[in-house]
């Protein structure tokens, strides 16, 4: 993951609320090895014979260039597959601006690096409606460590994001890494809590591995 | 004088290793459950690393999501399918965990088979790489849904960081009228409620109207959680949770069980202890629910009518209009199964109502059992003969229609109804219209060809 302070770019609106991750990423393209953008809002960007649906903002030349998503409430919600946040890293998003997130889809994408910021709901169609956020000229500039958005022409607008998901996105922190550090420095702690369980947990897989 | 803590805050305790600098809790896991759509890349990325599985005793894998359901079946039927099988199968032997293959006796559905198995035990945190985890509350254990990364993080250390939620109780006051089930509350929760009520919170269900619930309708009722935006549902140990664990093939020893009892005592809430928000929810009055749009809260009693202000874009999707009544509307699919109904109680549940009848002409019915010990329990008593004497056709285990992986999918335009947890664009094939109901509004529509109010089909086979 590569450290960031900020994200300069263009902006794409997908003023909905409740984008669920079966929109995002239709459960059929889980055998994908990669390329995981194809599958990124496939039933919604595409007619049945996979002719492009014109009025989709993914398939909208304006947008060609966004890295930024403006969506509406509780986007990501549903599954836990994280391929939906892989499909928006690989078409480029490095940002979703929502008044809320399926906290699954939040995690996720924190691992990913892909930052997730919210505003109330009221700020986020004004901004989702702007008449150059809509035609795609817009320039957005987000400070990572403050949350602040910067548009052309606009006061700045403060945007909240989670703590633990900022730090991974200014330190580029790979969670592996980390988790498997942390694991080390707690390893008494972990041993004692194993050690100390009312369950065997060895008996459970001697008995569950004879079934028959 | 310690402060009073409730019985969310207990367990979450109990498994706090660490309070890390950044807020967030490390966590151990009791049980890390695997199947085989969102394993694949942690396990490449335990490999690149030269890492092994920290508790391989601890982790069980589950092949349920891409498998076949045709009787018989050896592996799966959609392109990629079989591939995504053998890499599971040559994962979980090269780590050394235990997996519940296409072709093992207990394969199923990973929410129905771990419980129902005593695999999972009440007080015990429990992770997969699946929203739906939150079934295990119906156990009495916090599970949650993961991502690929997280899954990865817990084989390779047993633990995961996480920013504990604020708790959220869910008080089900009164008695579910006859004909009710755990489905229907759920349903009409988060109709009342929406659909991120619970986000940020991990709900603890509570009230007279779980005190009568089988563990399985808890699981039911646990399972949607998520649909609320709470990755975790809980319900606390009681007698019914005892007697259905001392059940299970793997039931710990009564010495285990014993002081597995005794622990629970220490994590019920204490006097005084409160939640940072309640819900009350009635259900004494509570109609079969049936959803009519594109998200679980977009519900109504069956015997309703669609909101006047109900959002267009769902409307249309679903061809309906709003201040229309559902009943009557013609289904081509009916669909019984899931981690959400495709346990034993379910299926009875819909034989009650199939019994000496016929599936309309014009619509395919399809009942797939959550795990195959549900499939021979429910051919011990004769369901299976009652469904297919209906016409119904009678499966092997999988999620099969639900996420909509395999064959099993309708066709655009098709009408639903199905046992389900999501009725999103698509979910269950592209252009497909689906409608969440319980196991017995299912089978009324499966009889009638339309959408029914069981209620109104009582009598016969009841």
């Amino acid at each position: 993951m590569i450290a960031k302070s900020s994200i300069t770019g263009r902006a794409m609106p997908l003023f909905l609320d409740d984008v669920d991750t079966d929109a995002l990423y239709p459960a059929r393209f889980y055998t994908l090895p990669g390329g995981f953008d194809q599958a990124l809002f496939a039933d919604w960007r595409c007619h049945a014979d996979a002719t492009p649906k014109p009025g989709f903002p993914t398939n909208d030349p304006r947008y060609d260039k966004a890295n930024i998503l403006i969506a509406g409430r509780n986007f990501g919600c549903g599954s836990s597959r994280e391929n939906a946040v892989w499909a928006l890293q690989d078409a480029g998003f490095e940002a979703i601006i929502a008044a809320g997130f399926g906290e699954i889809f939040a995690g996720n994408a924190a691992t990913c690096g892909l930052a997730c910021l919210t505003a109330p709901l009221d700020e986020i169609a004004a901004l989702a409606l702007c008449p150059d956020i809509t035609a795609g000229t817009a320039s957005l500039h987000i400070d990572i460590a403050t949350g602040t958005l910067m548009t052309d022409g606009r006061p700045a607008l403060v945007l909240s994001m989670e703590e633990t998901a900022r730090r991974a996105i200014l330190d580029g922190d790979m969670p592996l890494d980390r988790a498997i550090r942390r694991a080390e420095t707690s390893r008494r702690k972990i041993d004692a809590y194993l050690g100390g369980q009312a369950w065997a947990p060895k008996d459970i897989l001697a008995v569950s591995g004879d079934h028959s | 004088m310690p402060e009073a803590r409730t019985f969310l805050d207990k367990v979450w305790d109990n498994h706090e290793v660490e309070r890390l600098d950044n807020g967030q809790s490390l966590l151990f896991i009791d049980r890390l459950l695997l199947h085989e759509l969102s394993t694949p890349r942690a396990f490449e990325e335990l490999r690149k690393r030269g890492l092994k599985v920290a508790n391989p005793d601890l982790v069980i894998g589950f092949s349920d999501h891409i498998v076949s359901t045709d009787p018989g079946r050896a592996t799966g039927n959609v392109p990629g399918g079989p591939e995504m099988l053998e890499m599971f199968r040559r994962n979980a032997r090269d780590f050394g965990i235990r997996h519940f293959d296409v072709d093992d006796d207990h394969q199923g559905i990973v929410h129905v088979v771990a419980p129902e198995l005593g695999l999972i035990l009440p007080g015990m945190t429990v992770v997969c790489g699946d929203s739906h985890t939150c079934t295990m509350g119906g156990v009495s254990a916090m599970g949650w849904g993961i991502g690929t990364s997280e899954i990865a993080q817990v084989l390779a250390t047993q633990t995961l960081a996480i920013r504990k939620p604020r708790t959220m109780r869910v008080e089900l006051t009164g008695t579910l009228p006859k004909g009710g089930s755990a489905k229907d509350i759920v349903l009409g929760l988060i109709a009342e409620f929406g659909v991120s009520a619970g986000v940020g919170h991990m709900i603890e269900f509570t009230g007279e109207a779980l005190a009568g619930m089988t563990v399985e309708a808890r699981m039911t009722l646990c399972n949607m959680a998520i649909e609320m935006g709470a990755r975790i549902g809980m319900t606390a140990p009681d007698e019914a949770t005892f007697d259905y664990i001392a059940k299970r093939p793997l039931a710990p020893s009564p010495d285990v069980l014993e002081t597995l009892r005794r622990a629970c005592e220490d994590v019920a809430t204490d006097p005084g202890a409160t939640w940072d928000k309640t819900l009350t929810f009635d259900v004494s009055r509570l109609r079969p629910q049936i959803t009519w749009g594109t998200t679980p809260g977009e519900a109504m009693a069956i015997c309703g009518t669609i909101p006047a202000a109900a959002d267009a874009r769902a409307l249309d999707y679903m061809q309906l209009d709003a201040g229309a009544s559902l009943l009557g509307t013609p289904v081509n699919r009916v669909f019984i199964g899931s981690c959400t109904n495709g346990r034993l109680s379910d299926l009875r549940e819909a034989a009650a109502i199939l019994q000496g009848r016929k599936v309309a002409a014009t619509v395919r019915a399809l009942v797939v059992p959550g795990s195959m010990s549900v499939k021979r329990a429910a051919e011990a008593e004769g369901l299976d003969l009652i469904f297919k004497e209906a016409g119904f056709e009678w499966r092997d285990s999988g999620c099969s229609m639900c996420p909509g992986l395999n064959v099993d999918k309708a066709g655009a335009g098709e009408r639903i109804v199905s046992t389900t947890n999501r009725n999103f664009e698509n979910r269950q094939g592209t252009g497909a219209r689906t409608h969440l109901a319980s196991p017995a509004s299912a089978a009324a529509a499966a009889i009638t060809g339309v959408i029914t109010d069981p209620g109104a089909l009582a009598g016969a086979g009841t």
